[in-house]
């Protein structure tokens, strides 16, 4: 009676540890997905795409890019774009002009991307960009 | 008997703390997403309002004549009176609509003829001599002094007869030049109120009156020598069916359905 009392407690004990541990397990790696998921929020995505967009109203601001000068372009890019991204821009106007300048984006990584509407004289475009950290 | 009952009430008070944590945290995910998708339009909506509001103000400043400029604490405004500007102008305004819009699936940029809509002159190369002609501005801040020069082939400023004028500690000057003469009218006024200026522009008409108001909107940014950025409200208005208009008040809606978005646009003078 007493061996049989002692192992009933015991099975018990045994099962409410595994279930305790399940649970635990199962709170826990659900638990760190989401937070990892909330941490990879895309706000740091975010802000360097509106990084993008401010070298690109400055540079229309600035009347650079209504220069359609694509070396003009590109050196003021490189004198406005922080350290560690990588940036391309390019433009036409409804005259027919157009220019491309900046490397190439990568694929492997997030790209930031926007555009602007310009006008120079009497003549009007689009200019896009892209941005993305450097490898 | 007692400790299991226990036992199990607080293993499943604990599973319900758990699952609250977890619920808590992917609410958490699910609002922070969604907040960064929401900034990111608004973002995008900002930023191609911003431009194409610039790029009509390049357009209308480059293109119609009228210029606006600040220096020294100097507003001025200045008035080249073409037909051949405005019709440019007006070919310009509708060649970017189409450009854009035929590229932006939800943006819409209004040309209807109707009140404060749209940057607009009607024909020029005529006299005045309509009663109702009107400039109006508005807001003034940090402003010494005013100039607004009209520059005018046909004008008859012989026949310009000022009437009356708000006093006040602003210089304001209105200066009317045709190829043979200048008239030039200054006083100082109160740019805090309602300015009248009434004169006559007429060969064989009634009054017209030229009116500096506080009231309205159109918003422009004012470049300074130094790089600074000043606001000003300003709506300049030559208000008559036959005669000169420049509106500049509310230049374009643009409207992003898809986001529930309308943006006015405000001229911006950089």
């Amino acid at each position: 009676m007493l061996k049989y009392h002692y192992g009933s407690k015991a099975v018990v004990f045994t099962l409410d540890v595994l279930i305790a541990i399940t649970i635990f397990a199962l709170v826990y790696f659900v638990s760190v997905y989401y937070v990892s998921k909330a941490s990879d929020n895309g706000f740091s995505q975010l802000q360097m795409t509106a990084l993008g967009s401010d070298i690109l109203a400055l540079l229309d601001h600035t009347g650079v890019l209504g220069s359609l000068n694509a070396n003009l372009t590109y050196n003021k890019t490189r004198e406005l774009l922080p350290a560690g991204y990588d940036m391309r821009i390019t433009a036409y106007t409804a005259d027919g002009f157009s220019f491309d300048t900046g490397n190439i984006q990568l694929s492997d990584r997030f790209v930031g991307a926007g555009k602007r509407y310009f006008a120079v004289g009497s003549d009007y475009g689009e200019a896009r960009y892209w941005i993305w950290v450097k490898e | 008997m007692g400790k299991g009952v226990m036992f199990t009430i607080i293993s499943f008070l604990l599973s319900i703390i758990f699952l609250g944590l977890v619920f808590l945290i992917f609410n958490l995910n699910q609002y922070t997403s969604e907040s960064a998708i929401h900034v990111s339009l608004f973002n995008q909506a900002n930023s191609l309002f911003d431009s194409l509001s610039g790029a009509l103000v390049n357009l209308f400043l480059g293109n119609s004549g009228v210029s606006v400029g600040l220096a020294d604490g100097q507003l001025s405004i200045s008035q080249l009176v073409d037909s051949e500007k405005l019709n440019k102008y007006i070919l310009l305004y509708d060649g970017f609509k189409s450009f854009v819009e035929s590229r932006e699936t939800h943006v819409f940029i209004d040309n209807s003829s109707t009140a404060n809509t749209r940057i607009y002159l009607t024909p020029v190369n005529i006299d005045y001599y309509f009663s109702n002609d009107s400039i109006y501005m508005t807001n003034f801040k940090d402003i010494d002094s005013v100039v607004f020069t009209v520059y005018k082939s046909d004008i008859m400023i012989d026949n310009i007869d000022w009437k009356e004028f708000s006093s006040g500690n602003t210089s304001f000057t209105v200066v009317f030049k045709n190829q043979t003469s200048t008239l030039q009218m200054e006083k100082d006024v109160d740019l805090s109120s309602d300015v009248d200026v009434e004169f006559n522009r007429l060969v064989s008409g009634g009054p017209s009156e030229l009116k500096l108001n506080k009231n309205g909107a159109g918003l422009f940014e004012v470049k300074t020598f130094q790089n600074a950025s000043v606001f000003y409200n300003i709506t300049i208005t030559f208000n008559n069916a036959t005669n000169l208009k420049v509106h500049m008040n509310n230049i374009v809606n643009i409207s992003f359905p898809e986001f529930g978005l309308i943006k006015a646009a405000k001229p911006r003078i950089v």
